[in-house]
């Protein structure tokens, strides 16, 4: 339980180093990589409370995924490093004052308020043979299939839309018309001629 | 003991640097997208540690499909 609690504590400190890091950092290349670290740091403490399905997504789909896509568009768009800076300096007392304000709100609210009610202690122990990803699914795939089934069109109606989007119309680009071509019958592109039979010579 | 009260308090933690984050970067949108991930991982810091602490497992799909 100890070696816990220094597992937890040293994870929580580099999480949150990290997420200073993301947002003090000047160089945006430096935040995505904080932030990087921030995940993993997250999936370990995920771990920890045995949530080891979502630990290995988290890895598998925000750092494979999402921050290499964050890392192509922070190098396509070569963003200035001076305005950031600029701006920085002069929101920085507001952004703690506000930090500062909800930190205070939040851990009272967390730990003055629960002191009433149950004690601070430890997650109960799941039983032997548990499996996080086999629960997980056996919810998912029955109590919660109607959400599942309308994220997953919500989902396909996005990239569907953004796709529309992106795409434009260009002057000069030589492209099928699928309208024509499936309206298309055999008798406009087939004649079939009657003519009378050649004599064997 | 390690308990619900320590992970909502890292949560309570990242969701308030990921808000001073957003105040601070509002110039630069990448950046701001980048605090918005932080505090979507707060919020499901929240989700796995109450899901852990009331054994259900419903809290735990609802997290995974953030």
């Amino acid at each position: 339980m100890l070696f816990h609690a220094v597992l937890f504590y040293l994870f929580s400190f580099v999480l949150i180093g990290a997420a200073c890091g993301v947002i003090f950092s000047k160089n945006p290349v430096h935040s995505i990589m904080f932030l990087v670290l921030a995940f993993f740091q997250s999936a370990m403490l995920w771990l920890l409370v045995e949530a080891e399905f979502l630990a290995i997504v988290l890895v598998l789909v925000y750092v494979g995924a999402v921050m290499v896509l964050f890392l192509f568009v922070v190098m396509m768009l070569d963003i200035n490093v001076e305005a950031v800076q600029r701006g920085m300096t002069r929101f920085a007392p507001v952004a703690i004052g506000v930090a500062l304000l909800m930190a205070f709100e939040l851990v009272q609210l967390i730990w003055l308020r629960s002191r009433a009610g149950a004690p601070p202690g430890g997650f109960e122990a799941y039983p032997e043979g548990y499996s996080n990803t086999k629960a997980l699914g056996s919810v998912l795939y029955t109590e919660h299939v109607y959400a599942f089934e309308i994220a997953a069109v919500v989902l396909l109606l996005a990239i569907v839309a953004a796709i529309t989007l992106t795409m434009r119309k260009r002057p000069g680009l030589k492209v099928q018309n699928i309208a024509a071509q499936v309206a298309v019958r055999a008798k406009d592109r087939l004649r079939v001629v009657k003519m009378d039979a050649e004599k064997k010579r | 003991m390690i308990g619900l009260q320590h992970y909502l308090t890292l949560s309570a933690m990242l969701f308030v640097l990921s808000i001073a984050g957003i105040v601070i970067n509002r110039r630069n949108l990448i950046l701001l997208l980048m605090c918005i991930e932080l505090m979507l991982l707060a919020v499901n810091f929240n989700f796995i540690a109450f899901s852990r602490y009331l054994g259900d497992d419903t809290d735990r799909c609802s997290s995974s499909s953030y």
